[in-house]
């Protein structure tokens, strides 16, 4: 389950919205792509789902190109899963129904045991006939995330889930993602414009600004070239709770 | 987001004085009722056999129409909207050209098309074949096909606006998981099946009021008999009680529309994102397939019937200068009911969009009129005048231009909502906050903002009055007539070179004006653009 992403561009119409993007990543690690807001982040998610069509340049998912000028295989045979920021659950399908929704087709006859295993494992039992409106915000969180996870997916995506939480349940989507890392072993790209979701989460950071790549390396290559930008973050958000507290 | 405090005196006002002025209708019909009861069994109207065959042929042509204009209008919303389609710029400019020609020009086409010495008659030598067409075309089937091309572009504009309110990432998240199709079949239909429900809810009232349609094809209808009633037979009390059937079911269709689409778009906006799901080929060839034919059949072949059924340049031009009055008068009130309909829907468009706490009871009241048969809504007007002692008023045109307001106030109101929607609510809290008075929130902060939903609202009341055909032919003044109620005269007098003049000229014209209405919505939205700072 490994991201290889070559030389990759794509234009917004005329404009260009990536620039040579180029990075690869192992199995069972978490990337983190991390920029300013219209800095392609999102872009580079659903170029990598499928959604989009890149200009020039390749995308390889595990050993097979999957995207390239001439090749463009279709987003449900890329074995990506993707969660967005605003969930995108469906209001018309209860939490059951969101489930068997995106089962293999295969696998629609013996997926109760499965959906109820990830029911267990979100800690949604009971909640199966409910519809989205009628769960809280974090149980709806979990559905988005179980819904991601039941197809068995190779790699997911990320695009920003917790920018609207608050911080206990940020938390606890956090833990539930190294949860997952290390037991089922997926292959994730989260997109992030938050600092400390990068340090909490990655193994591989990315940085984008204006659509091109500016860093590609590890926490510790990426610590270490921005130290001073991040000593100064940290220092003003310590500045300001202390003004607070006075 | 609640409603501008500033504004709620002025509107309440504004409410008040215009829903008295656009229930004056149905109150005038309701008022005629005790006096009707005293003249005796009015009810046994509704038990007469030609009554009921009427009644259950406007109900089978209402469902018919609703169903086949449902169907084919939510096929050509998800063609252009879901299918990667060559041309699709055309075909989205160009599929509510069939609603802008008048239905009853539609049938004219139709029987002309299929008529004797027609050119695709020439095809049929045996007679025999020919009396199957044309037999067909002269019953309900025919009264259905023409209702439904006309009625698709009016479905397929409110099933899109449905498909550009779904979420673009409900849709990818389940393609990462399912083929396009499933993912069209099980997510995205399914979410814009109260577009689907209320867009053929309305096809089944404008079928329902439908009463030029099925007069040219010789089909008893309801509305036709309550007209017939009232303007040959002078019988004011069967007509009364013939009404109250249609009446009751407008209403109810009204609720079940207000109930199914509440805070629902009936109007959407082109919008940036491209959502394209069906890429592949025999999805593309189908698309192209089918918006071609309709394209042919509701648009083309209109043009080409008239055109070869006018003998020559000079014949049209007489007949066009010969119906110049009724023309003149035709466009200058439609272009005042327009006018008035859009400075009367703004008030209310605000209201709603703005979540004002009697906005269902608003949208209900401003259904009513659109809803209830225009026959029947203009005896209401006749009679609210005669009760209330004003022939003045009833004789002038101002008389015709309330009951065309007030009958297409909900097309405006629609329209505008779902501009005023569009816009900020916190531009305009910042504008108030800043110490903008009320004059100059509206003209600086909504208006300019609302320049596109307005010239739309305006073009297609406008659009909606000229083809107009019941409600004139009762309220127009004595000594005038609209371009309509003209050709109505002259087809039945077999005028039939004049007529199709006279029908090619408004299709002319009627094609003229959507060019011309595009022209200012794109210089509307390019000026919006370039004046917009990218955030």
């Amino acid at each position: 389950m490994t991201i290889e992403v070559k030389q990759l561009s794509f234009n917004h119409g005329s404009q260009p919205a990536l620039v040579d993007i180029d990075f690869s990543l192992n199995k069972s690690e978490i990337l983190v792509v991390y920029g300013p807001s219209g800095s392609g982040k999102s872009t580079l998610l659903r170029l990598i789902a499928g959604l989009e069509r890149p200009a020039t340049g390749e995308i390889i998912l595990s050993g097979k190109t999957v995207s390239s000028e001439q090749i463009m295989l279709p987003p449900y045979n890329r074995q990506c899963a993707m969660i967005f920021q605003q969930l995108a659950l469906w209001p018309h399908m209860t939490v059951n129904e969101h489930l068997e929704f995106v089962l293999c087709p295969g696998e629609k006859k013996s997926g109760r045991l499965k959906i109820a295993e990830m029911l267990r494992q979100l800690e949604l039992t009971g909640k199966e006939g409910c519809y989205p409106a009628q769960l809280s915000g974090g149980e709806q969180q979990r559905l988005a995330i179980g819904r991601a996870l039941m197809p068995s997916p190779g790699f997911i995506l990320f695009d920003e889930p917790l920018s609207n939480l608050d911080n206990l349940l940020q938390e606890k989507i956090i833990a539930l993602l190294h949860l997952l890392k290390r037991k089922k072993s997926n292959t994730m790209i989260y997109v992030t414009h938050n600092l400390a979701e990068v340090m909490q989460l990655a193994d591989t950071i990315l940085v984008l600004k204006e659509g091109r790549q500016t860093f590609c390396g590890s926490k510790k290559a990426f610590i270490a070239k921005f130290q001073s930008s991040i000593q100064q973050s940290v220092s003003w958000y310590t500045q300001s709770e202390e003004r607070d507290e006075k | 987001m609640t409603i501008n405090y500033l504004f709620r005196p002025h509107l309440s006002a504004f409410f008040v004085l215009t829903g008295v002025l656009f229930c004056l209708p149905l109150a005038g019909y309701l008022a005629f009722f005790p006096a009707s009861l005293q003249e005796g069994d009015g009810f046994g109207y509704l038990f007469q056999r030609q009554y009921l065959q009427s009644l259950s042929n406007s109900l089978l042509l209402a469902l018919c129409t609703a169903c086949i204009a449902g169907i084919f209008g939510t096929l050509q919303a998800l063609f252009l909207q879901r299918v990667r389609v060559p041309w699709r710029n055309f075909f989205l400019s160009s599929y509510f050209v069939p609603f802008l020609i008048p239905p009853y020009i539609h049938a004219i086409t139709w029987s002309r098309g299929l008529g004797e010495k027609s050119l695709f008659m020439q095809f049929f030598s045996i007679t025999e074949s020919r009396q199957i067409l044309y037999g067909l075309l002269y019953s309900k089937a025919g009264v259905v096909l023409i209702l439904s091309i006309w009625l698709i572009p009016l479905v397929t504009t409110i099933v899109m606006a449905g498909l550009q309110s779904v979420d673009v990432r409900q849709e990818e998240t389940a393609l990462c998981s399912n083929s396009p199709f499933t993912v069209l079949r099980k997510i995205s239909l399914p979410l814009i099946t109260p577009h689907i429900l209320g867009s053929c809810l309305l096809a089944f009232l404008f079928t329902l009021n439908s009463f030029d349609v099925p007069d040219i094809l010789r089909v008893r209808v309801i509305s036709g008999e309550i007209f017939i009633q009232l303007a040959a037979m002078y019988d004011e009390m069967g007509a009364f009680f013939m009404s109250i059937p249609p009446l009751l079911l407008a209403l109810a269709v009204a609720m079940i529309i207000q109930r199914n689409m509440r805070e629902r778009r009936y109007f959407g906006f082109p919008g940036i994102q491209k959502r394209i799901l069906l890429t592949e080929k025999r999805y593309t060839v189908s698309a192209c397939i089918f918006l071609a034919m309709i394209w042919l059949v509701s648009v083309a072949l209109p043009v080409i019937v008239f055109i070869a059924a006018v003998p020559n340049v000079e014949i049209f031009w007489r007949s066009v200068s010969g119906a110049f009055d009724e023309l003149f008068y035709s466009t200058m009130l439609s272009l005042l009911c327009a006018l008035a309909t859009v400075a009367a829907a703004m008030p209310y468009a605000y209201l709603l969009a703005r979540r004002h706490p009697l906005r269902s009871v608003i949208d209900f009241f401003a259904l009513i009129p659109l809803a209830v048969p225009t026959a029947l809504f203009s005896i209401g007007l006749i009679k609210a005048g005669n009760f209330f002692d004003l022939p003045s008023l009833s004789s002038t045109s101002l008389f015709c231009l309330t009951g065309l307001v007030a009958h297409f106030l909900f097309v405006g109101i629609k329209i505008m909502q779902a501009g005023i929607e569009q816009i900020d609510f916190q531009a305009e809290e910042a504008a108030m906050l800043s110490g903008a008075s009320k004059t100059k929130l509206m003209l600086h902060i909504i208006l300019p903002q609302l320049k596109t939903s307005m010239i739309t609202a305006f073009f297609l009341v406008f659009v909606c009055c000229f083809a107009e055909l019941s409600a004139t032919l009762l309220l127009v003044p004595p000594g005038r007539a609209t371009i309509a109620v003209k050709i109505y005269n002259l087809m039945h007098y077999g005028a039939d070179d004049m007529v199709a003049s006279l029908c090619l000229f408004i299709i002319i014209m009627m094609l003229f004006s959507g060019l011309l209405f595009k022209l200012c919505y794109a210089w509307m939205v390019n000026d919006h653009r370039s004046k917009t700072v990218k955030l």
